[in-house]
């Protein structure tokens, strides 16, 4: 007997799959056929929350987050008022941490042991283009869901992956989900001539700056295992083309 | 003829100019080949190779490692001096090819158009063509070692290859030199004052060496006692270059320990001619045991074993099917959409 998850996720593989093979029906009347964002912000995984707070993570890292960069590229669905598209993201965050002894002394030198993921999502995006677009009003605001697995690795000062006593490797991936609202800025505006000039020599039609928050459970839909969830802002360039 | 105090300083003062810009081709660094501006390019080899350190500034260095090989085999040694601008065929602008050598650390300069030091070399020890002069001599000839046993001995000293050239008949010569350094003196090692070990690396604070060429420190270890007067070489030793902080404190990582294990630790110094120095007196060093932040999230009874799935993790485990139905699900429509939409095929425009 299927579970609910199972059933969820059979029909969102159905659905990606129907829109991908079809997806030409949506495209015809666009004018713009996608977009490509680049952003950074601090992410804190919430591995702590394992252990009701002060756990291995502030411990060890204190309370460094991670820089995290993300690229996503989105394909519009469907253009009218405003905008849906289906976006894949991919991104890369690392905290280091120093070695530290069996009695818990901290090694002072180079030695650092890093804690690395990669993010990958899949989303689904609208934006409230249509005032820009038509009227010149600089704001669109957007809002994205969908969902994530992030792959996560912990290494030592060698490079190799860590491992614990009862040969637990340090390394796999965790699902779950995010959502996500922005604001971007449409830059056109500011400067039309270099917009222009923009699209010309590179085929990028308009230009945004933006700011979102972003809301992310990667706990497995609940299960045991690391906590990689985090809510967290992060800025950057988008360029629909 | 009375001299005025003006003309008195300027006549000192062009003089002292005319004195440091005449001596200005025979001035170098006091350890370092001569040269001059009308030789652009000296270069002496061994042929074959012997695993020299590096040649650099005209200059080959030849130490305990290679000794007894050169000795054996009596290569030739060979420099070419070469130039863009001089007719090294014509006796007007080549005073001739000539050998000496000199203790290390002697600073005189030598001219061998002046000096007895020299020994000029016979016509059939070196080639001359118009742009360049090429010497070759044996090197049992060259550097005075004809046994095995001369390898033992404590020669340090710097032997050259000089050609004496002018660039108008009846100047004045300058010279250009090649050096080839011969050093079969050991260095002395550093004294380890302190170590502390990790699985991964190895920290010491030392007293540098003393042997003023010694040009790199490194770490050697190994899980028995070291005896004196061993090479870091030798067989059941481990040895790691140290990547020093000042003078006194360096590091050796990308080391592979077991944690909790006995090491014997000492150091080495090398020179600039590739000898090493026997390891210093060593200390026995327990390898701390580390954790990383994997060991405290497992000690503190973290749930995560590790491995690729959608929902709970297993150690070692695979992503689940699903994840790739997912995936492919995905890539399929991003080719859909990079590819985009087809071509339509052009109306047909007909005649009236």
């Amino acid at each position: 007997m299927m579970t609910l998850k199972t059933k969820a996720s059979l029909f969102l593989c159905f659905a990606l799959l129907t829109l991908g093979l079809s997806q030409s029906a949506f495209a015809e009347q666009d004018r713009t056929r996608g977009m490509m964002e680049f952003k950074l912000g601090p992410y804190l995984p919430a591995v702590d929350s394992e252990f009701g707070g002060d756990g291995p993570y502030a411990q060890f890292f204190g309370d460094r987050s991670m820089l995290s960069g993300e690229f996503q590229l989105d394909f519009h669905l469907w253009q009218g008022i405003g905008k849906l598209s289906l976006g894949t993201h991919v991104g890369y965050g690392r905290v280091q941490g120093r070695l530290r002894t069996e009695d818990g002394e901290v090694l002072e030198g180079a030695e650092r042991v890093s804690f690395r993921t990669i993010p990958l999502r899949t989303s689904l995006v609208y934006r409230f283009d249509y005032g820009a677009m038509r009227y010149g009003i600089p704001l669109v605001p957007v809002v994205k869901a969908g969902l994530d697995y992030h792959l996560w690795r912990v290494s030592t000062p060698d490079g190799e992956t860590a491992e614990s006593g009862d040969g637990a490797r340090a390394a796999g991936g965790r699902a779950g989900w995010h959502a996500t609202a922005g604001l971007h800025l449409h830059l056109n505006v500011i400067d039309r001539r270099s917009a222009a000039a923009f699209a010309h020599n590179w085929g990028i039609k308009n230009t945004y700056f933006f700011g979102e928050y972003t809301l992310s459970r990667i706990d497995g839909f609940g299960s045991a295992g690391i906590d990689l969830s985090d809510n967290h802002w992060a800025v950057g360039l988008a360029f629909e083309f | 003829m009375i001299l005025t105090r003006k003309a008195t300083r300027s006549g000192l003062l062009l003089l002292a100019v005319g004195a440091l810009v005449g001596l200005a081709p025979l001035v170098a660094d006091a350890r370092a080949p001569q040269r001059t501006s009308a030789i652009s390019e000296v270069r002496p080899t061994l042929e074959p190779t012997y695993d020299h350190p590096e040649a650099e500034r005209a200059t080959l260095y030849v130490g305990k490692g290679q000794c007894e090989a050169l000795v054996r085999d009596n290569p030739e040694l060979r420099v070419v001096f070469e130039t863009t601008t001089l007719n090294l065929r014509s006796d007007d602008f080549v005073g001739g090819v000539y050998r000496y050598d000199q203790e290390r650390g002697a600073s005189t300069q030598v001219n061998c158009d002046r000096s007895e030091r020299c020994i000029r070399l016979s016509d059939e020890r070196y080639e001359r063509e118009e742009r360049r002069i090429t010497a070759r001599i044996p090197f049992r000839e060259f550097s005075g070692l004809n046994s095995a046993a001369d390898c033992e001995s404590e020669v340090d000293e710097n032997r050259y290859v000089q050609v004496l050239v002018r660039t108008a008949a009846g100047g004045d010569w300058s010279v250009a030199e090649a050096r080839v350094l011969i050093d079969l003196v050991r260095p002395e090692p550093p004294e380890l004052l302190d170590a502390f070990a990790t699985e991964y690396s190895v920290r010491v604070e030392l007293e540098p060496s003393a042997s003023d060429d010694a040009r790199a420190s490194f770490l050697v270890y190994s899980s028995s006692p070291i005896e004196a007067d061993t090479l870091p070489t030798a067989s059941g030793l481990t040895i790691r270059p140290l990547e020093m902080v000042g003078s006194d404190r360096g590091t050796a990582s990308g080391l592979s320990l077991e944690g909790g294990a006995e090491l014997y630790i000492g150091l080495a110094a090398r020179d600039h001619a590739g000898n090493y120095s026997f390891v210093s007196e060593a200390q026995q060093v327990r390898v701390a045991r580390t954790q990383t932040f994997w060991d405290l999230y497992r000690e503190a009874g973290g749930a995560e074993e590790g491995g690729y799935g959608c929902q709970a993790t297993g150690q070692g485990g695979a992503p689940s099917p699903l994840f790739f139905v997912v995936l492919l699900g995905l890539v399929a429509f991003f080719l859909r959409s990079a590819v985009g939409k087809p071509e339509r095929a052009p109306a047909k425009v007909g005649r009236k």
